[in-house]
């Protein structure tokens, strides 16, 4: 192998950070047998939450459970540091369930630092990467070598996956004050994504924003509601037996912004770097600062703010819902108009922060990146918004790079299959203007893609990559039989409309029976349950609480389950037609050159991936199709 | 569409030969398609769902892949008249097919590799044209108040998606607005959904706008039924005659009443076994009588005031029951005699002199109130004349009934977007607007997100 010469040392994958991504990048690496080097410019932050102290919430709770069903390692890693736990949305659909847990920062870094450590074939160091290496191949293309550090030394890599997060390039603002750092003051990389521009990979600039962290003696409590957590805790991991995370819990709290605190935000907005032009990256409209809510939406006289533990080892509070980059005398004065802040002392001020990302267009559907053979690239620096976020494609870049190495099929997830589906298919081939988040209305398919069902759609993917143990997928397909069986036997046992019978229907205030009916059938009655059935099913055998939800789910909703599975085949059609990966657009004369442009920059691997090309047209879509067809005679 | 001899509707797909199945029947009056063997030619009838006969049809089938798509194929010859093929068209969308997109059989053929890359290129200019054409036409074709009413309409779906979509993205900011809701979505979709009722009996006009009405003038033997062709069409179009059974055949001319195309057949009357029992070629001009009323959309029926109302008018009356019938009190120039409503329960009666004309007006604006939901002179209420954009509001009608459904069977908020976009998806095909990032732009745009 060429290029191995002059390295300190080689291993076969290099994970350049060690945050949410490059922790599960690395992980996966290493757990599929291959030497794995995770550097970060500091070791003591490895699994850094330099924003909000959660994890999970709305459709980010169903990407943390579809880590855990690969085999990745966020959910047992918040399971066994988390402060207090909500499942949201219950009274919804079982679709938009949502479990979410306030972190204990620190425990969290700690644990997922100790994770690292023990792990077989990992080696975890503190550098910071100067410069990418490459070499030309044959084809003209250029191929990952390995890394060099600051130090000077270099080692190689056959593949290198970047998870650099908010740190290339970064600069924090808070008012007229500028710092050239990285978050919460650290050290930020200014060579590294050079280098990558010297490469010919097109980067972008965004931002985001953190509130203030407060000092916890100088909140009054007493003006606020308190939020505390569910009782019982359900787990974020498949693996986690729920008897131990059954827990005394530690509250957040609710409060108020008003007019007073809007005022001081309006007359101060020149001073906003945002306002005042200061700010050239693009912002995220999901998660405004408290002066872009109160300019967007100045009808509201009020916003929610939540007070949340930052871990159980400090007092430091965190402000949810008042980030904001204005200077600091600005931040004292709106935070005191706030109930419950009026005599806060700022610990940590808010601040935004702005940093070198990817630009569109440049990775392939398993997140390498298009130029250069062997790199990838996955989290925040793609583009991506969210520990969640990054943590998902985090391990789908980790286990792709892996499957490459070891000549295996790459692990695949389109958008039927899983929320990590869908995160990566936007990032991949749209444009997004702004840090993406995940959001349950971006996955069409969202009625299937569920948080309770995560095992059941991905552990097999994560059993043919090798993260799931024999064991464990043993375990899954006698829960998948168990549910399939129960389900056949409800629908063949028929309840009579005996007068028992009715009388108990009354009882549950269900309609009576106008015929025979399979319990199948009744439990399509939002009203009734699968146990207040059980008088009527004397033959029932007991089944664990996760068969049982998973057999009223499917019946429950039945019909639109099966609605959106027809959509799905629709979907799965377009998907199966494949494109060539050297196909030149420019000989498809019948395109538009819109189309042609959009085409040749995405390159998608398939017709569906293309129809969802913005600016492709159904019309370039059948010209397509028509000189595909052709090529093949 | 133009006006050809023969017109010819293709479904083709899995589920082809079921649906047309549900409509056919051979000459014996038997479903044969289901099971048909590729090759399968045979004259028959087609009926709309509910069992009425629409056209005398040959249907062929072919199975895939020896087709042109390469998937089992129907072809239904009918006769070529606009209406009538409008009108199986409109049968085989309600038995389940959907209508084909520009270009999508030639697309077909080429995805089930059934045609090669020269014929490929040959139609792929046409295909871009049609679709092309196709959206400029649906942008024309809406005058601009009716594409403004639609784009009101996707907004509103759009918002309550967008909120819904909000909700449950950040419950806890929501939680307080969410309550109640429900009734307030219900009260929403009911609007819409009326706006979008009026916009379909709007398209049913421009329908019979577009394409006309069938319309049978019948009544008993020398009511003045060829009078009356003669005084709407102003010719001597048919032959009038004092001897009962003059007209032995249906005589068919189109006229414009008030507006609306009516391809009037004038009908051999109809007459029992009397003394003067009709001869053997007046009796086959009856049977063609009794199928021109079957197939009418407009019933003239014919009295002769000059002489008393029979039990023969009063079952031919019934005969015509359940279709739009205008009685025409005839022979006013001779009679003062009245109709007595008893005789023709719900019926407009128009006193009317065949001869002279007096009473026509009259007629005409009972025509036009009959059959059209709003009045054509009132331009903006029109309209969307295409079967295929009738389809398209009746799509979305049908996700908000489901909609409406899915509230009331107590299922949470998350399940009414699904719907809610369908809808919106519909409606926007109607204008050539598609869905894109328009719903998480709307949330980001409307609601206020994020802690």
């Amino acid at each position: 192998m060429t290029g191995t010469a002059g390295y300190t040392e080689n291993y076969d994958v290099i994970v350049i950070g060690a945050g949410h991504a490059g922790c599960e990048a690395a992980l996966s690496c290493a757990r599929l047998g291959l030497s794995t080097l995770a550097l970060t410019m500091s070791v003591d932050q490895v699994a850094f939450m330099p924003c909000n102290p959660h994890i999970g919430g709305s459709s980010k709770g169903h990407l943390v459970r579809e880590i855990d069903a690969l085999g990745g390692e966020m959910g047992k890693n918040i399971d066994k540091t988390f402060l207090q736990s909500r499942m949201l949305n219950t009274s919804k659909g079982p679709a938009v369930h949502s479990l979410r847990a306030q972190a204990d920062k620190l425990a969290y870094s700690m644990e997922m630092r100790r994770v690292l450590e023990s792990q077989e074939h990992l080696t975890l160091k503190q550098a910071e990467v100067t410069a990418l290496l490459t070499e030309e191949m044959t084809d003209g293309r250029r191929r990952v070598t390995g890394v060099r550090l600051d130090t000077g030394i270099s080692f190689g890599a056959r593949a290198v996956i970047i998870c650099t997060g908010t740190y290339g390039q970064s600069r924090c603002l808070c008012g007229e004050a500028i710092s050239e750092t990285g978050p919460n003051g650290s050290q930020r990389s200014v060579p590294f994504t050079d280098s990558l521009r010297e490469l010919g990979i097109a980067l972008r600039r965004f931002k985001t924003g953190t509130p203030a962290r407060m000092d916890g003696r100088t909140v009054d409590y007493s003006r606020m509601s308190m939020q505390p957590g569910d009782v019982p805790v359900i787990p974020f991991s498949y693996s986690t037996d729920p008897a131990s995370v059954q827990k005394e819990q530690v509250p957040c709290y609710l409060t108020y912004t008003n007019e007073e605190t809007h005022r001081i935000l309006r007359d101060n907005l020149h001073r906003s770097p945002l306002y005042a032009g200061v700010i050239e990256g693009v912002g995220p409209r999901y998660c405004p600062s408290i002066e872009d809510k109160v300019v967007k939406f100045p009808d509201h006289d009020r916003h929610q703010v939540f007070v949340e533990p930052e871990g159980a080892y400090t007092n430091e509070v965190y402000i949810d819902g008042m980030s904001s980059s204005m200077p600091e005398d600005v931040q004292i004065a709106m935070y005191r108009t706030v109930p419950g802040l009026e005599h806060a002392r700022i610990v940590k001020h808010a601040y935004a922060i702005e940093y070198d990302c990817l630009c569109p267009g440049q990775l392939t559907p398993l997140l390498e990146i298009r130029n250069v053979e062997g790199l990838y690239a996955a989290g925040q620096f793609n583009g991506s918004s969210g520990y969640e976020e990054a943590a998902a494609q985090g391990l789908y870049a980790g286990v792709n790079a892996a499957m490459k190495l070891l000549c295996k099929p790459p692990l695949t997830i389109d958008r039927s299959e899983g929320y990590i589906g869908v995160l990566v298919d936007d990032l991949v081939m749209r444009e997004n203007e702004e840090p993406y988040r995940m959001m349950t209305s971006r996955a069409e398919y969202r009625l299937l893609l569920r948080q309770d069902n995560a095992d059941l759609r991905l552990r097999e993917k994560g059993y043919e990559a090798g993260l799931i143990s024999e064991e464990q997928i043993l375990a899954l397909r006698e829960k998948m039989r168990a549910i399939d069986a129960e389900k056949k036997r409800l629908s063949r046992v028929m309840i009579g409309a005996t007068p028992q019978v009715q009388a108990f229907m009354e009882k549950q205030g269900s309609a009576p029976l106008k015929t025979g009916m399979s319990l199948a059938e009744l439990l399509t009655r939002p009203e009734l349950s699968y146990e207040q059935l059980a008088p009527l099913d004397p033959d029932r055998q007991p089944l664990s609480d996760e068969v049982i939800r998973q057999v009223e789910i499917d019946l429950r909703y039945a019909g639109y389950i099966e609605r959106q599975e027809r959509q799905v085949a629709q979907f799965k059609k377009a998907e199966a037609r494949r494109i060539p990966a050297d196909i030149d657009y420019d000989l498809v004369k019948s395109l538009r050159i819109e189309a042609r442009q959009k085409l040749s920059k995405y390159r998608p691997e398939n017709i569906g991936q293309a129809s969802r090309l913005a600016g492709v047209t159904p019309a370039d879509i059948a010209v397509l199709m028509v000189y595909l067809e052709s090529g093949k005679q | 569409m133009a006006p050809a001899g023969i017109g010819i509707i293709r479904i083709s797909g899995n589920e082809a030969v079921h649906i047309v199945d549900r409509l056919f029947t051979d000459a014996r009056g038997e479903h044969v398609l289901a099971s048909a063997p590729g090759g399968f030619f045979r004259y028959g009838h087609i009926s709309d769902p509910r069992g009425q006969r629409l056209d005398e049809v040959m249907a062929a089938v072919f199975r895939a892949p020896h087709s042109y798509t390469g998937e089992d194929v129907v072809e239904l010859q009918c006769h070529g008249g606009l209406l009538l093929l409008t009108r199986v068209l409109e049968a085989v969308l309600s038995a389940g097919a959907r209508c084909a997109g520009p270009g999508e059989f030639t697309k077909r053929a080429f995805l089930n590799g059934r045609i090669d890359l020269t014929q490929a290129e040959a139609v792929m200019d046409v295909i871009a044209a049609q679709n092309e054409a196709a959206l400029q036409n649906a942008g024309r074709q809406l005058g601009g108040v009716l594409r403004d009413r639609i784009r009101t309409l996707r907004e509103d779906l759009l918002h309550e998606s967008a909120f819904i979509e909000a909700a449950l993205d950040d419950p806890e900011s929501y939680e307080e607005e969410l309550a109640g809701y429900n009734e307030r979505l219900v009260a929403v979709v009911r609007e819409i959904s009326d706006a979008i009722e009026s916009m379909i009996s709007g398209a049913e006009d421009g329908i019979r706008l577009r394409n006309g009405v069938r319309c049978a003038i019948i009544g008993r033997p020398n009511a003045g039924k060829s009078s009356l062709l003669n005084l709407l069409t102003g010719t001597e179009r048919s032959i009038v005659t004092p001897l009962p059974g003059t007209t032995r055949d249906t005589v068919e001319e189109s006229v414009n009443i008030a507006g609306i195309t009516l391809h009037l057949i004038d009908t051999a009357g109809i007459r029992g076994n009397g003394t003067d029992a009709p001869d053997a070629v007046e009796l086959l001009g009856i049977g063609r009588a009794r199928q021109a009323l079957a197939e009418a959309e407009l019933v003239l029926f014919v009295a002769d005031t000059a002489v008393p109302v029979t039990e023969e008018d009063r079952q031919l009356y019934r005969d015509a029951a359940g279709k739009p019938c205008i009685v025409i009190a005839n022979k006013t120039d001779l009679t003062d005699a009245q109709l007595s409503p008893e005789d023709f329960p719900g019926a407009r009666i128009v006193r009317l002199s065949a001869r002279t004309g007096e009473g026509l007006e009259e007629l005409k604006e009972a025509v036009s109130t009959l059959l059209l939901h709003a009045d054509p002179l009132q331009a903006d209420e029109i309209v969307i004349a295409s079967a295929r954009h009738k389809a398209l509001l009746q799509e979305a009608q049908e996700a908000l009934s489901h909609l409406t459904e899915t509230i009331a069977a107590g299922l949470s908020e998350d399940f009414y977007t699904v719907d809610l976009m369908n809808a919106y998806a519909s409606l926007g095909t109607i204008i050539g607007e598609e869905v894109g990032d328009d719903l998480i732009d709307a949330v980001f745009s409307q609601f206020c997100m994020g802690k």
